[in-house]
């Protein structure tokens, strides 16, 4: 883009990537993964890190790459909590995962007529018929040929479940959103994968996925739960 | 992010194993204009797109445009690496696609206008071959056609 006249301002999160890439003008930020622009909500923070990312349009001469200060987030875990570091609770482990997918849904509904807002749709599937997606991958976890009826023609099997896992997660996510809105985003994640049946199916998904002799399943496990 | 000692040992062997150019020497070009009377553009790689549009698969070359006055409410990521936090998104695009800053920048004159599109890419990706051969070209091309004079880069 530089090259054919376009001025180009970068965000980093990796700095020392950015580095060795040395792009015209970029500006190192310490947020976690996934979140270069700032925390969700603080705008005067995602402001004051677009102050400093256009401040290097100024720059006579490149590669410009500055440093946005925030010593709290350089604190901060810098990604999410996996199911490794954790082991699921004994709620979790006797929770029965229909009844909580329906509960979580109704939290889901409020989320949604309050925000108009959610990422859940990647399956396809509206959650008004997730149970069918419970019955999918409990009968996948006993038998890795178990298919899906709900399963778009062209989706394979391995990218369906991938989708399926993603949409139940966004699902849990904003339910979470909606019944814990000041909860930090780290005891979020420790929620899902350590006291939810969504946290034990995922492994359990993962478990059977790893035991496959499909390479394209095998690698799906290491996207669903590490 | 933090530095790479504050990751998950399965996030910083990821990190430490992307595949990363190593340049000596930097193109760079002085803006034309103020930033306050620049058209300016977002390219994510946060593997965004408008909820009708195909979703991105992992290693997925390809691009996606946004219109810049899509609402929030019809902005999806199918970027669904677990390598990183996606509820920040859901509950805040500006996050990684910063849109009401930029407009509200707009609003204070610190900003021209923005551009009628932007772009995103598939993050994570481990071959870097089409997207800097064909796609990544295709929308810089896309870019100089309308006009943009800044375009903000953000990663996921």
């Amino acid at each position: 883009m530089e090259e054919k006249g376009l001025a180009t301002v970068a965000l980093s999160l990796i700095r020392e990537h950015t580095a060795k890439v040395k792009p015209p003008r970029a500006v190192y930020v310490p947020f976690p993964l996934g979140l270069p622009v700032g925390h969700p909500q603080h705008a005067a923070e995602q402001q004051a890190v677009l102050d400093l990312a256009f401040s290097t349009l100024d720059a006579p001469s490149g590669p410009v790459l500055l440093d946005y200060r925030d010593d709290e987030a350089a604190n901060e875990a810098g990604s999410p909590v996996q199911a490794s570091e954790l082991d699921p609770d004994e709620r979790a482990r006797n929770a029965d995962f229909a009844t909580e997918v329906t509960l979580m849904r109704r939290y889901w509904e409020q989320h949604l007529a309050a925000t108009g807002r959610t990422g859940v749709g990647l399956s396809k599937i509206p959650p008004q018929r997730f149970r069918g997606v419970v019955r999918f991958l409990e009968a996948f976890v006993d038998d890795p040929h178990a298919d899906s009826d709900e399963r778009p023609a062209d989706v394979p099997l391995p990218l369906f479940l991938r989708n399926c896992i993603e949409d139940l997660r966004v699902m849990y996510a904003e339910a979470r959103l909606q019944t814990h809105p000041n909860e930090s985003s780290p005891d979020r994640q420790r929620w899902l994968l350590g006291s939810t049946a969504l946290g034990v199916m995922m492994r359990k998904v993962r478990d059977t996925l790893e035991t496959s002799t499909d390479p394209k399943l095998k690698a799906v496990a290491f996207g669903i739960a590490r | 992010m933090p530095s790479l000692d504050k990751l998950s040992e399965s996030t910083r062997n990821s990190a430490l194993t992307l595949p990363v150019d190593i340049n000596e020497s930097t193109p760079f070009v002085l803006p034309k204009k103020a930033l306050s009377a620049s058209r300016v553009a977002i390219v994510t790689t946060a593997g965004l797109h408008r909820r009708e549009d195909r979703p991105f698969t992992a290693g997925d070359p390809t691009y996606r445009v946004i219109p810049s006055e899509t609402p929030a409410s019809q902005i999806v990521q199918s970027h669904t690496s677990i390598g990183f936090d996606r509820t920040a998104v859901l509950e805040d695009i500006n996050v990684v696609f910063p849109i009401d800053r930029l407009r509200e920048m707009v609003a204070a004159g610190r900003i021209g206008e923005l551009a009628p599109a932007f772009y995103s890419f598939m993050g994570a990706q481990r071959d870097m071959s089409v997207i800097k051969g064909q796609t990544g070209p295709e929308v810089a091309a896309r870019l100089l056609e309308a006009a943009v004079d800044v375009v903000l880069l953000t990663p996921t």
